[in-house]
Order: C-alpha cells, then structure tokens, then sequence
C-alpha cells in the first residue's frame, strides 16, 4: 500500500471538515427554526436522515412517513462504507468527540488502556433491543436515547436559553422551559463522561451507534490492517475513538471511522478500503445473545406495564393540551420523538416538556402551559417542523377555519368565577374578551347591575365563555390579570383530535 | 531551612516528623502585615455593606414623561378631515392644513410615531394602524430634515409577528425610518400623575424623543366602547398593565393626561366595526377611506366616534378627558377643516 | 485523490441544496389574510347628485338585520345574505333637514342570489336600464350589479332624483362586474331581454333556476336559456327526456362537430333543443328549423370554450 501521508487530502483532515461543516449545518437549521427566520428550511434536517426516527416510524406507524426517507442517504452508504455517520456527520457524536480531546488528557501509554474494547459497549444493543421491540408493539420510547433527539433537545431546551441568559443574543425574550435543569444536566453529565472514558455515549449508550453498527456488519470498506506490516507497537490506539481494537482483529460495528488510527500507524499498516491479500481478519458483531434475548423479553413485559399504567394515551387529561395539528393522543405518544423542535420554534414560548403530566410515556412531550404562553391564533410552526408527524404541517386558513370547515380547536376555557374579578369581586375587568382572537369572540359579556359593599349600584360587565366558539388557544389564561392561578383556564377537553375528549353535542 | 532530619516514613507515622518550622523575623513581620491586611479588608467590606435592609436595591430614578404638544397658531385650524385613496397625499394635504409640517417638526428633533400594532393581523383586518398611514407620516415628515425617525409599540401578542404581519414593520423601513422592539429591559419607571396611574414602567422610546406623533386606529372596544387616540397610549406602558381594565375610564383619561403628543394622525382608512380591539375576519371591517389629523386628541376620538355610531356624550373618558381640559367633545365647536383630495 | 476531492465537494452541494429548499415556501404556510370581504361603504359616497349623505353607512350583518328590515330578514338571510350598508341622503346644505333618498346596498354574496331577491321584490315594476338590470317604481328604484342588490327608497322631494341616484350608485360600484357569468354563456347579439325563471320554466318542475335571454334576429323572435342544476347537467338532461318521451313528445339526438343535443318537440312551447356544456344545460326554442337550432348551440359552446 502506497503510504498515506497526513495533509489536506488525508480522510481525517476531510473527516474534520465534514464534522466541522455538518455541526455548524445543525446549529444553522436550529437557528432557522424561528418564525423570522423558518422560511421554507428543513430545520429538522437532521432528524429526518437519522436511521433510529426512520426504523422507530416504520415499526409504530407502519409509515415512512414523508421526509424520514432521507435515512436512506446515510443507510445505504453505511451499508457499504461503515459507521462513517457517527464521526463525520452526527453533531452529538462529533460534539463528544470534541469534549474528549479537551477533556482527556492521558498519556501515550494510557492511550492503549482507554482506546481498548471493553464489554461493556455492549450495552447499547441491549439499549437498543427494549427500544426496537418496545417501538414493535407501538409504545415509541426512541427519543430518550436517540442521538440526534437528545442533542436537539439537549441544546434547545437548556443550552440555548442558559447562553442567552448570560449573552443576551438569541432570543427577544429569554424562553423558560419546565424542568430545563435537568436535561442540563443530564447533557453536561454525558459530555463531562467523556474525560473518563472517551466517547462514552457513542460506545456504550447509543442505539443509533448500534444499529448502525449492526448494518456495517456487512459493509466491504472498513479499516484493514497489513499483518505484515503491522509491527505491534499499538500506537494506533492513540486516536481511536470508537474502541474498536485496530491493533487485531478490528470490531467494524465499533469503528467510528475517525481514520485517526491510519495516520497513528508509523508503518503505514493500515488503510481504509476493499480487502486486500494481507489485511487482517474482522470480529463479528460482540453482543451475548442470551443477554438479547432477556432484553427483549423484559421489554415484552415491559410493555404492556407501560400501558397499564395511567396516562394521557388512554385517558383524558386536562392538563394535556397538544399543539395545533397533533395527532390523536395514542398515535402521538407513537410518532413524538421528543426532539423538542416544536418548543424551539413556537414563538410565544407556550409549549413545554412535560414531565408526569401525560403520564410515564409522555416526558418530554409537547404540551401547552398557558401560563407562559399561548398559542398564537395565526401560527402553525409547530407542524412544519415536526418531523415524524407527530403534529401535522396545516396551512394557517386551515387552522383558523372558514365558516365551511371548523377552525382547530386545542381545548376549551372555563371561568372560575370564584377567582374572576367581575364575577367575584365586583370588580370591572374583561382583559379576556379583548384579546379573544375569534370572530365572533368566543367570550362574550352581560352587562349587569350589582350593589356594592356600601349598596351604591354600579353597572358591570362580567363574562361568559361560548364552548362553541371557543378554540382553546390560551391567550385569555395568559393575560388574565390573576397571575398566579388565572381566573379561566384551558382543559384539553373539546380539541378536535379527539373523538372522545368532548363535552358539548355537536354534529 | 531546617535542619535535615532522617527520611522518615511519613504516610505511615505522622507523627514520628522530627520537621521543625524554623521562624525568622521576615516571615513573621510577613504574617503579620497579611493578617492585618486582612483585617483591614474584612472590615472595610462589612462597614461599606452595612445596611438595616437585608437585599441591596439601587435607588431608582422616577422620570417624568416630558411634553411634546407644539401650538401651530389660532389661525390654523386645529383639526383636519381628509377623505381620499391616496394615503401620500391625504396626510400631506391634512399636514398643510393644520399649518405645515415645519410647525411642529424643527430640523434635528428625534421623532417618535407611535402607530397601534398589538395584534398579529394582517392590514385588512383593521386590527393595525394601516402601514400605508404609517409610511405616509413618515414620508411627510422627512422634508422637515429630523435628526432620526423611530417607529414603536408594546405589544400584546408576539412583536416581532405583529410588525411583520401587521405590514409596519416593512412599510416604516422602506420609508427610511426605524423600528424599536422594545425587550424586558427598556422600560423605565415614570411618574404619570394621573389619579390612577402613577408610577408605571414606560417604553424607554419616549424619553429619547424630541416630538412624538399618535398614529391610531380606529376600532371598536367592547369595555370602552371604542378605541381611538387617547388609549393608544396603553402602548406606551409594560409592567401589569392587563389591570388597566379594573377602571379602563380613568385610566384612558390618565393617560391622555401623561403623553400629550405632537400631533395625532388618526387612521380611519379601514374601521374595525365589531369585535374589537382585534377583530379577525374581515367582514368586521368597513371602508372609510378617511384620515383625521389634530393636535386635539378629544375632538379627533369624537369624531371618530361617529364612525362607529357612538355618541361621545355616552362615553365616560370622553367626559373625564374634556373635564380634565384635554380637549372638547363637540368637535364641530373647534376650527377645522374637511375636505377631499 | 479524485474521490477525496470528491468528498470535498460534496460540501458546498449539500449547503446550496439546504439554502434552495429553505428558500422555496408556499406563503400560505405563514399567511392567510382571511375571505374577502367588499368594501360595501365605499359603495355609498359623502355626496351623491346634489344630495349629502347624512353621517355614515351603517352596516348590517346576518345578527342584526332584523333591525333594518323586520321580519323580511328570513327572507334574505335564506337566499345567501352576508351584509349590508345603508344611508339616508339630504338636500346639500340643508344640515338639520331630513333624508329625501334611502339607498340600501345588499351582499347577496352569490350574482344569482341578487338576481332571484330582485324577481321577487321587483316583480311588479317597471324594467330600468342601470347596473345589470333594474326595475323601478314611482317611490323606488332597485338594480343589481355583480353579487349586489341595490334599493333606493324616495321620500317627499326625492321622487325625481331617484334615476340620477341609481346611476350615481351604479358608477360608484367600481371593479364590479355588472355580468351573472351564466348569462354571459348566451351570446349577446340580436338580445333583447333577459329574465330569471326561480321554477317550473316552462310548466317543467325540472327545469328551475332558468336564465333566459329573448333574441330578435332579422325578424325572428326565439329565446335561449341556461341553467346549472344541483344534481348535474346530464342528470337533468336525461330526466327531462325520460319525461318527454313518456308523454309522448318526439325526442332525437342530434350531433354536429363537437355538440352533442337533443331535439325535443314539445306540444305547448314548440321545438327546442338541449345540450350540455361542462355544469349547464343549454337550450334553444322558438327557432322552427333544427338546423338554426343546432347553430345557435354551436354559437354558445363556441363562447364556452373561450
């Protein structure tokens, strides 16, 4: 083999800047999702390539549904070339990757222990196994440990506004996002993981990392090692970041295809392409099978657990207010990814992860908190960035209605008259009437006589809410001058998604 | 140094060190001049933060909001009603007549229009001051040589959705002036000495302004029967002011009280007849093709009245504000012209 | 080296692919500026022929209508009403004195609509040549243009400014098509007269809903009609021949080019032939040779296919 020198045209220099162009891409299509900014850019680009979303979508939806084809870009050529995905293209991967070489600093000799391959990577087939067999039976947990979704919302629900708390630069108004803190965390804990053990999500965690580790099974370039040439001085463990053991029989579902171990070899040993005559033999797969099939049994049983326990897919919750164009509640606890895109683009900052609220199965989901926000009666971002269809893209004339077809309805407001200031305390106010966005408004008003304290009359309009009218889309909860618990408030009861979250008898 | 002792196992018998700490002056003047160093420190820190109050709070300056209103002259009529197409040349002409744009804009003033864009509608829906009108103030005032020209609202659903789809964002730029959005930290505390509303956070806008024009819209409102001139001035102030509704009469009177402008443009090109302040389909909204142009808030919100069939005299901050000497409800009384171009 | 360049490369392709899709977008993604609504004031001007109007036009919609008309308000509201926008006129100058003309415009919201609320309200009156078509009584005169029925209603001195009005009103409703586009299939020369028949064209229950135009061609009279029935054009056809047929009447296809119709000797009205064209059925009658017929047919599909 002719010796492959390290300079501009060497695959790990490209390697960087692949890595490079496509982190900055993910950060660019973040910062589309914005409404100045949205246009018609595919700011969940990098959700709809990714393999997981697609296989996931596949199994609890017997759909692919729209874009996610773009997987197919990155699992045909990962059939034949590896897991070149997981170091030159995903910004989660790259990003520990990062993270490893600031944080870890071993010396040369260390290099060797850390780089090796160690059992326990195998856990993320294990990972993998409940979330393959748990999506089969349709109850889609993929995006608690998808990459992708995990960085997504990683980034747009702690990183972002933590940065901008302190720069002040993205936002207008700094967003709040229920239980930020501990995605923070949890994203800090994985990245700061990395300094014991280098790339430690991508080795052991990610069920990204194994699929596509299983389908490069088969794939006919790989790294292959001159057994002549190779003199055992094991310098190649220096840069390998996927742990696959370069220096004998590499493991080609743990390379990451960094090419660090091509350019490490001073005997210019090993190369990245087809076989040739000396090239050293490939070890299979390392999963324990019996250990397989226990997951996949656990998850069996787990399944129906799942759904046995109380939760917003099989009973109506009031505090589980979904975005405009979202699916029915068992086919979105199917198709929601948690990536949070959705919270990233809403521009009044009303959508939140929930945490307990729809039950196990729904954290991280989208729900609406009117306390924040509301949602903003011309806007359905929300849909266009979704990418599994959780929330479905609608056109703007859709959602609003024409007196042909209904407008969308995400719940309904109630008055506690009991907290209400005209209703209760005699006190002039209608702040919900004004901002109503519905024509006719959904709250109208009865101007009424009534006796003050010291039996003086004064006339008072105190309000009353149309169920008919009412689209439940929260405006009237978040400027009600009763801050701390307003005094209407929005239940998910009446939304149009839902054929049995009604109350009022309609055709 | 000290004297060298034998190396001694010291992980396992601490206690055997035979190590001396050998003192010299130098060191212990040394500890000394840091120790009462610190002293020193602690101490100047503790007096300097001593407080009877267990949160430090800067002493906040209370602003007043500064008056804007120019008197063009008796002999120029103090209201102007133009009916016409042509945005451009209504408010040029309707200028005119009230005595000429050099009146009230000198060369250098910093200008604020305050046109109403709190809802995220498009311009038909007349939730908006019409960004046409918007555009045409801009334009007319250009010739008087201001030093920059700002365009400004709180408000109430997202702002960046309301300039951009109200058209005014787009409409005040391409006219040659700016645009502030104002965020959580420009306000500042004002006084407005109003006999409701007294100190309120206020848009930072107004004090960094030379001449302010009122550029409202005229609209139904379901709580003060209508919305006109005098309670565009809700777009001035943050804070909790969805209380405002409590006593919305006083309050519109109080703020008439506070910010009296320049000049008010009242835009009555497209009228929100019915389920104001923001409407939403357009068969709420009527064609008047009209724009009326005043230093005389009250008469202008009268007039405006008629448009939405509301009798002045019913109104109770309409009486408060012409008790209060703000101006007169009975606009036909006051010199002023109407006519078509 | 040729496919390390090409990995290279493939960068800034995949950048400008991102940038062209994110600048190709359907605005009604974003925007939707809601149904379009006229602008019914702009119909009524300040000052009209001598007149000013007093104050503004008040509008109406479907929840106050009653307040203008009382209980005819079912009427109207049945036949497809949206709005409507009302105002008095006085002599000019004459501040305190009381209106002499009353004009009422009505957004029917369909030009059919305003058609059949004119047949049944104008059905006593004289024709008036204003708008699309008009009628008008001593004290009133009503027209319609486009989706709008226009009623101006005298008092005292106002009798002989009601021409002058309508026509002011008329010239006021600028960019309104005064045409009902199924008329408009029938072609104008030789037109004397056209008519809405709401039912039974003919003594036919089927045949309702009928526009006709009256023709006058170097002497000989005959009429053409046109209709867009609910339940589709060839539905209707083959009702109207099963009926003809069963009661004996001579029916025969006939062909010519591209028309395909049918002859029908019908007893009381004469020959008249029927052919489709897309929604509508077509008719001619009064015509005594088959062959003028199917001419005339072809003349109007000719203005179809247009």
């Amino acid at each position: 083999m002719k010796a492959d020198l390290n300079g501009p045209f060497s695959l790990k220099t490209i390697r960087r800047v692949w890595s490079v162009f496509f982190v900055a891409m993910f950060l660019f299509l973040l910062w589309t999702a914005d409404f100045r900014h949205l246009k018609g850019y595919e700011a969940s680009l990098f959700l709809k390539i990714d393999p997981l979303v697609y296989l996931s979508g596949l199994l609890t939806g017997w759909t692919v549904y729209k874009g996610l084809a773009l997987a197919l870009l990155i699992v045909i050529p990962t059939l034949f070339l590896g897991r070149f995905f997981c170091s030159w293209i995903c910004p989660y991967g790259i990003l520990h990757h990062w993270a490893g070489k600031i944080l870890l600093k071993r010396s040369a000799a260390e290099y060797h222990e850390e780089n090796a391959y160690r059992p326990i990577y195998r856990i993320k087939y294990y990972i993998l196994t409940a979330l393959i067999v748990l999506s089969a039976f349709g109850a889609s947990q993929i995006g608690l440990f998808d990459p992708i979704a995990t960085v997504s919302r990683a980034l747009i629900i702690s990183l972002f506004p933590a940065f901008d708390q302190l720069a002040g630069v993205i936002y207008r108004k700094q967003p709040v996002y229920l239980g930020g803190a501990l995605i923070g965390f949890l994203f800090i804990g994985f990245i700061l993981a990395n300094r014991y053990v280098n790339r430690f999500w991508c080795r052991t965690l990610c069920p990204l990392g194994a699929l596509l580790g299983i389908i490069s099974s088969v794939s006919i370039m790989r790294i292959r090692r001159d057994v002549d040439k190779c003199n055992d001085c094991f310098k190649c463990l220096k840069g390998c970041q996927g742990a696959c053991d370069p220096h004998t029989e590499l493991r080609a579902s743990e390379c990451l295809a960094c090419m660090n171990c091509i350019y490490d070899c001073p005997e210019a040993a090993l190369a990245y392409g087809l076989p040739g005559p000396r090239s050293s033999a490939h070890k299979p797969v390392d999963a324990n099978r019996r250990r397989i099939i226990e997951t996949a049994l656990a998850s069996l049983v787990l399944y129906p657990m799942l759904k046995s326990s109380l939760g917003s897919g099989n009973t109506a919750l009031a505090e589980v207010i979904r975005p405009p164009g979202s699916l029915p509640e068992p086919d979105f606890l199917r198709r929601c990814i948690k990536c949070s895109m959705c919270m990233k683009v809403c521009p009044t900052n009303v959508l939140q992860p929930a945490l307990l609220e729809a039950g196990v199965e729904g954290l991280w989901t989208p729900i609406l908190v009117n306390k924040i926000g509301y949602c903003e009666h011309h806007c359905t971002l929300c849909g266009h960035v979704c990418p599994t269809g959780a929330i479905m893209p609608m056109t703007v004339k859709d959602k609003v209605g024409t007196p042909e077809k209904k407008a969308v309805k995400l719940g309904t407001a109630f008055y506690d008259r009991g907290r209400c200031l005209p209703w209760a305390m005699n006190v002039e106010c209608i702040v919900c009437e004004e901002v109503c966005p519905t024509s006719p408004k959904a709250i109208w008003f009865e101007t009424k006589e009534i006796k003050n304290r010291d039996g003086s009359v004064k006339k008072l309009k105190i309000p009353y809410l149309d169920p008919k009218l009412c689209i439940g889309c929260g405006i009237c909860e978040n400027k009600c001058p009763v801050r701390d618990t307003a005094a209407i408030r929005v239940t998910s009861v009446g939304e149009t998604r839902s054929t049995t979250n009604r109350m009022i008898l309609e055709k | 140094m000290c004297k060298s002792d034998p190396p001694f196992n010291g992980e396992l018998m601490p206690s055997k060190s035979k190590n001396v700490e050998l003192y010299d002056r130098r060191k212990f003047l040394n500890r000394v001049a840091y120790a009462c160093a610190g002293a020193l420190g602690v101490s100047a820190i503790t007096y300097m933060a001593r407080s009877g109050e267990p949160v430090y709070r800067r002493p906040e300056k209370i602003l007043t909001i500064p008056k804007f209103s120019v008197d063009a002259g008796a002999v120029y009529p103090r209201m102007a009603i133009v009916h016409g197409k042509d945005a451009d040349r209504m408010v040029k002409a309707a200028l005119e007549k009230l005595g000429g744009v050099e009146k009230f804009i000198k060369p250098g003033d910093r200008v604020l229009i305050k046109p109403n864009v709190a809802w995220d509608r498009a311009p038909e829906q007349a939730a908006n001051t019409n960004p046409h009108v918007v555009a045409a103030i801009i334009k007319a005032i250009m010739p008087a040589r201001p030093a920059s020209v700002t365009v400004t609202d709180v408000s109430l659903n997202d702002p960046y959705r309301c300039f951009a789809r109200s058209g005014i964002e787009s409409a005040a730029k391409h006219a040659g002036a700016m645009v502030f959005i104002p965020g959580d930290g420009d306000f500042r505390t004002a006084d407005l000495k109003g006999e409701l509303l007294t100190q309120w956070p206020v848009t930072r806008a107004v004090f960094e302004a030379d001449k302010i024009i009122n550029a409202p819209v005229v609209k139904h409102h379901s709580l003060s029967g209508a919305t006109l001139s005098q309670k565009n001035w809700y777009g001035m102030l943050g804070g909790r002011r969805n209380q405002l509704h409590q006593d919305i009469h006083t309050s519109i009177a109080d703020l008439a009280q506070a910010f009296r402008p320049t000049l008010t443009v009242m835009d009555a090109t497209r009228v929100l007849m019915r389920n104001g302040p923001n409407g939403g389909s357009l068969s709420d909204v009527s064609v008047f093709d009209t724009i009326i142009a005043g230093t005389d808030e009250v008469a202008i919100d009268a007039y405006s009245m008629g448009l939405l069939g509301l009798d002045p005299a019913g109104q109770t901050f309409m009486q408060m504000a012409e008790k209060r000497g703000l101006g007169v409800t009975r606009w036909k009384d006051i010199h002023h012209a109407e006519f078509t171009v | 080296m040729t496919a390390r360049l090409g990995l290279y490369l493939l960068l800034p392709v995949f950048a400008l692919a991102v940038y062209i899709h994110g600048h190709r977008y359907s605005p009604s993604l974003f925007e939707y500026k809601g149904q379009h609504a006229p602008a019914l004031a702009g119909f009524l001007p300040a000052s009209l022929d001598g007149l000013s109007r007093d104050g503004h036009p008040r509008v109406f919609t479907k929840d106050n209508l009653f307040e203008l008309v009382d209980g005819h308000a079912e009427f109207f509201i049945s036949a497809g009403f949206k709005q409507s926008a009302v105002a008095g006129y006085r002599v000019a100058g004459d501040e305190a004195g009381m209106p002499v003309i009353n004009i009422e415009v009505y957004d029917m919201g369909a030009p059919e609509n305003a058609f059949g609320v004119m047949a049944e309200e104008g059905a006593q009156a004289e024709a008036f040549d204003v708008g699309f078509m008009g009628v008008k009584t001593g004290e009133s005169a009503m027209f319609i243009k486009g989706p709008y029925y226009v009623k101006l209603t005298a008092f005292a001195k106002g009798a002989d400014k009601l021409s002058a009005c309508a026509r002011a009103v008329d010239k006021a409703m600028t960019g309104v098509a005064a045409t009902l586009p199924q008329l408009d299939r029938l072609p104008d020369k030789g037109s004397t007269g056209k008519n809405y028949i709401r039912k039974d064209y003919l003594g036919m229950d089927f045949f309702a809903g009928v526009f006709e135009k009256k023709y006058n061609r170097g002497g000989e009279e005959f009429s053409a009609f046109v209709m867009t029935p609910k339940e589709g054009a060839k539905t209707l056809v083959n009702k109207a021949l099963a009926f003809y047929k069963q009661s004996g009447a001579k029916t025969v296809a006939v062909e010519s080019g591209e028309m395909r119709g049918w002859d029908i000797a019908d007893k009381y009205e004469g020959s008249m032939t029927l052919t489709v064209a897309v929604h509508d059925v077509i008719g001619v009658k009064g015509l005594a040779d088959g062959n003028a017929r199917v001419a005339f047919l072809m003349e109007t599909l000719a203005i179809v296919q247009k």
